[in-house]
């Protein structure tokens, strides 16, 4: 028994000795990632213009002179796409952003990118929790973590969000909401009550998801331009 | 590994492990039990703190339900009972005890204790229904954020509150002090339950003609709603789920002699919704013309008799009546062929978001909208020409006739003109020899972006070949 915990003790030092080697830590201003709602109330349609309008405002001049402006350091940047407990995926892994070249770069990975997850239920909880560890484990440092969860509906799978978004705050991540009132004209209070939180958390509504693009970009330009606390 | 990196390390097992047992414990049986003594016979602070451990537990705390419904009713402390109704939401459980005792909190004299319990009572939604005539009583409640909980939690109950709402609409504005706000979020929810709420359609169109303009607006959004497509029924299977008191289950088969084809019946409610819409493009009140106009763009073709009417908005002053107007366009595809000109001229209007909905158009449009793109990118327009650029780009593979005036411009003197075309011929996948020999030279551009995009395009061109 002895013997088998100190072999798994070494084993463990081992892995953590090659992860700090193998890996070098990246700085930036703001670790992003932007939480995509897949679930089966959102069509093929509604996908497009999500992603379509994430890599439209990436393109916009003002959202690269934010970066630019937010502390020398670039921004880090990763979509996930989400929709029951079980069902999230994290697309094109983890971009540092730090002028328009890079933007143009991650806007053609977002608009190219297939809807991974075909639907299921919505769990926001599920969703959250995905973004957390994808924030922990990245490899990249900042002063500034943000999810930024769009969606048309309230959890229906999974825990709720409430204890998550908690976990979130106590690890210095900022949750942010952009609701799409598509199905549900009273979500803006559910995601205010018990999804959103953290330093300087904020909500934007889009009606529909035709006025996804113009709130994105909004959105984009709030949570970038946001001074270093 | 140097001294800091072990200490992390250990530090980093440690908690790993301390939270994976603590874990294991905290749903356990034992645990609960210790909890609900320590609801019981602790100090303030602790039995709040006990209380939001229990709630963030979820359903394994289910067996502290009843403790925690002792506490809301009997404890009198603000805080404590606030966090309880919290931790019940977030539990969900035993909706026989704890929505009871929700209800019962509606009636508190404290008006958080009522905001909370009907915002938590929102969780349970058709669990709840009893609460119906308690929530409809809070309508008038003195505090607005108790009023809106409310009639969210209503909003939610299914068509069960339907006739409660409808109800609250019809009064008087006279009957009470606030009524005016009542009828007005009530109407809100009738669309917030969709189709079904279509037994209020002749209601909501008598509202869109009424003299007050948020009144009209807000009839209109709902008429929108309920109207929707997707959810509206098709065909009803009468009093097959007795859950559904005023709309019976839809059902899409037909294998039943009580199924009734409701097809001609939807028509003609369709039918009226969409002339509410059409009527209100026109009203004095720039607020309900944008409910109209914004209403349409989920009717397709059907507003196609409001065509002139709108590409007189798409130059409205407005910058969201001009948008709107244009997902319109975009909502009737390859049918709103007749107006790519102006489409094409949206592409150079001021507002961002306007032109982005322009690119959007053009792109459901698909390929009939490409040689009125090529014919203006010789105009070499400041803000048009990037922007055609963009929407050969969503075009993609529709717009390879647009190959040769995208090579020329991988020669343009702008940067951003080189990266944008260099992008387009990317998306547009025709991998010929003289495509990749142009984007090649650009993978030594001094620009950053042109190069990347070159570099990119050439990449996905490689995976045709």
């Amino acid at each position: 028994m002895g013997y088998i915990s100190k072999n798994i003790i070494i084993f463990m030092l081992f892995l953590f000795i090659n992860k700090n080697l193998l890996s070098q830590e990246i700085n930036v201003d703001l670790e992003l990632v932007l939480a995509v709602d897949v679930s089966s109330s959102v069509d093929e349609k509604e996908y497009q213009l999500q992603v379509r309008g994430i890599a439209a405002a990436f393109r916009h001049p003002d959202v690269v002179s934010a970066i630019q402006a937010s502390g020398g350091n670039g921004i880090a940047v990763a979509m996930v796409q989400w929709s029951d407990n079980e069902e999230q995926s994290l697309v094109g892994g983890w971009h540092v952003i730090r002028d328009s070249a890079d933007a143009a770069e991650y806007a053609r990975i977002i608009r190219r990118s297939p809807r991974i997850i075909p639907g299921g239920q919505t769990s926001i909880a599920g969703a959250l929790s995905f973004a957390i560890d994808e924030i922990e484990n990245n490899n990249i440092n900042s002063s500034r973590r943000v999810i930024d969860v769009s969606g048309d509906g309230r959890s229906n799978n999974g825990i709720h969000p409430m204890s998550i978004r908690d976990n979130a705050i106590d690890n210095n991540i900022t949750i942010n909401g952009l609701v799409i009132l598509n199905e549900e004209p009273f979500l803006g209070g559910y995601f205010e009550r018990s999804v959103i939180g953290g330093h300087g958390a904020f909500m934007m509504v889009a009606e529909d998801y035709r006025d996804y693009a113009a709130m994105i970009l909004q959105k984009l330009l709030r949570e970038i331009g946001l001074p270093v606390s | 590994m140097n001294t800091n990196n072990l200490i992390k390390f250990v530090i980093n097992f440690s908690f790993i492990f301390f939270v994976n047992i603590s874990l294991v414990n905290s749903a356990s049986y034992e645990f609960i039990k210790q909890k609900i003594i320590e609801l019981r016979e602790g100090d303030l602070q602790k039995r709040i703190e006990t209380v939001q451990i229990l709630g963030s537990l979820s359903s394994n705390a289910n067996f502290a339900i009843a403790e925690m419904i002792n506490i809301l009713k009997n404890d009198e402390n603000h805080e404590l009972r606030m966090q309880v109704i919290r931790a019940l939401e977030r539990i969900g459980g035993q909706a026989n005890l704890t929505v009871p005792a929700l209800i019962e909190a509606l009636s508190d004299k404290d008006w958080q204790i009522r905001w909370s319990a009907a915002g938590a009572l929102e969780s349970f939604g058709k669990k709840a229904a009893m609460a119906v005539p308690e929530l409809v009583i809070l309508l008038r409640d003195d505090e607005k954020f108790v009023r809106n909980a409310a009639l969210s939690t209503l909003g939610k109950m299914g068509s069960i509150s339907v006739l409660a709402m409808m109800n609250e609409v019809e009064r008087s504005l006279s009957y009470s002090e606030n009524q005016l706000e009542i009828k007005i979020m009530c109407i809100r929810s009738l669309g917030a339950l969709g189709a079904r709420a279509v037994i209020a359609v002749p209601l909501l169109i008598k509202q869109a003609q009424s003299d007050n303009p948020v009144i009209r607006r807000d009839a209109l959004y709902a008429l929108r709603r309920v109207g929707r497509g997707t959810t509206f029924p098709g065909q009803i299977r009468w009093l097959a789920d007795p859950d559904e008191l005023v709309w019976p289950t839809t059902s899409t088969e037909n294998n039943s002699s009580l199924d009734i084809d409701f097809t001609e019946a939807k028509k003609q409610v369709m039918g009226v919704i969409i002339k509410a819409h059409l009527d209100a493009i026109s009203d004095p009140d720039m607020e309900v013309r944008y409910a109209a106009v914004k209403g349409l763009a989920d009717f397709g073709l059907e507003s196609m008799p409001a065509k002139d009417r709108l590409i007189i908005f798409m130059y409205d002053e407005d910058p969201l009546i001009r948008r709107v107007a244009i997902d319109v366009f975009a909502s009737m595809g390859p049918d709103a062929v007749d107006v790519i000109p102006d489409l094409v001229s949206a592409l150079g209007d001021f507002d961002v978001n306007v032109q982005w909905s322009a690119i959007q158009a053009l792109r459901l449009i698909g390929k009939e909208s490409v040689p009125e793109l090529i014919y203006m990118l010789e105009y070499d327009e400041e803000i048009i020409t990037p922007n055609i650029l963009r929407t050969f780009a969503e075009l993609g593979p529709l717009a390879s006739d647009a190959t040769e005036v995208l090579l020329a411009k991988l020669k343009h003197t702008n940067p951003e003109y080189r990266a944008l075309a260099a992008e387009a011929l990317g998306e547009i996948r025709n991998p010929s020899k003289e495509v990749i020999r142009s984007l090649n030279l650009l993978l030594t551009d001094p620009n950053k972006n042109v190069m990347q995009s070159a570099s990119w395009s050439l990449k996905e061109l490689e995976k045709i070949n």
